[in-house]
């Protein structure tokens, strides 16, 4: 779960081996291809402290079904607010391991741009991470008990 | 709770279609016979609005409203952005010139929204109709938009309006930049975090 009137993404569920069955549009499968690279690369850690900028947006229809909804997630927190990598995880509470797979195939594609970022910089980001602030914590905890109309209508589009 | 979003975009774009796609209830249609030049590409045409619903947990709803395309029908335009929570802007790509479709409607919607933030999804339809099936003119259009600081770069993409995936897609993009307006109620300014 996220912190205020946030969507809640649970970790994906088990490996679905029905698309191995069915053939896939080139496009998708060379995002799954790239992704399962990707997995086994992590990113180098100097990587992991730049700052992220969505530059333009994925075509979100023709990625593979079990990446949709984790690249879509990444892609709409860097269009509100231009973040570090080390921090998505974090804010998304979602996998490390699954965001960076991710964050380095949205670099290669040039949707996302990186830069460096000052010390002082680094801290108000860190600052601003919702996951890491008590009182966003109290608050998660309070929509635990009344989801906002934003997660009932993100469960019933995801299922999730 | 009741929310609403809108589907806007040139005639014959899909919004009657997309809303049919993913609504739960028979689409409320205010269609009539087109008379005018619409009657070459469709009989009937959209002239107040249509409304699907989605249903929610513990009553809630969010009701998805499809404007008129026709640019004389636009003060439903006004009437309809003044409830919605989100925007979906469908562009045909098989029209003449599809990034001037984009330009018109974007602009001239995001003027009517004025100061009051709203996030905008653009998808792109028709392109198994088109001889290019290629999205950089968008993103080229959208990215000198943003260089100029007139809008941040809208996520579009293509969609087959008779696809319940990609409506699906859509919305959900949709929800989840609702989201990120209500966790970040203030965009960042990158340049305050000190570029190297």
């Amino acid at each position: 779960m996220f912190a205020a009137n946030s969507i809640s993404v649970q970790e994906a569920p088990a490996p679905d081996t029905q698309w191995l069955q069915t053939a896939l549009p080139l496009v998708q499968l060379q995002w799954r291809a790239a992704y399962h690279q990707a997995l086994q690369q992590p990113l180098p850690a100097e990587a992991a402290g730049e700052l992220l900028q969505l530059v333009s947006w994925p075509n979100l229809t023709r990625l593979p079904d079990e990446l949709v909804i984790p690249v879509t997630r990444i892609c709409s927190l860097l269009w509100r607010k231009s973040t570090v990598g080390f921090l998505i995880p974090r804010i998304l509470d979602t996998s490390p391991h699954q965001v960076n797979a991710l964050l380095q195939l949205l670099r290669e594609s040039r949707h996302v741009v990186a830069h460096g970022v000052t010390a002082s910089g680094l801290q108000r980001l860190e600052e601003e991470c919702p996951s890491e602030n008590p009182a966003a914590t109290s608050a998660k905890a309070k929509v635990a008990a009344a989801p906002s109309l934003v997660s009932k209508l993100w469960q019933r589009l995801t299922g999730r | 709770m009741e929310w609403s979003i809108l589907f806007a975009g040139p005639v014959g774009a899909g919004k009657t279609q997309a809303i049919r796609t993913i609504s739960d209830i028979e689409v409320v249609s205010t269609e009539a016979l087109a008379t005018d030049e619409v009657a070459q590409l469709k009989q009937n045409t959209t002239v107040a609005m249509d409304m699907g619903v989605l249903h929610l947990d513990g009553h809630d709803k969010v009701r998805l409203y499809g404007a008129p395309g026709q640019s004389r029908f636009d003060f439903m335009w006004d009437i309809l952005l003044q409830q919605a929570r989100g925007l979906v802007l469908l562009i045909d790509h098989s029209r003449a010139d599809p990034v001037a479709d984009l330009d018109f409607y974007l602009s001239d919607l995001l003027d009517r929204m004025g100061h009051r933030p709203l996030p905008v999804v653009i998808g792109i339809t028709h392109m198994d109709l088109a001889t290019s099936a290629d999205l950089q003119p968008y993103h080229d259009y959208l990215s000198h938009r943003a260089a100029s600081g007139l809008a941040g770069v809208a996520p579009i993409f293509e969609v087959d309006a008779r696809h319940p995936r990609d409506v699906r897609t859509l919305l959900m993009t949709l929800t989840s930049m609702l989201d990120m307006f209500e966790r970040f109620p203030v965009r960042s300014k990158p340049a305050a975090l000190g570029y190297a």
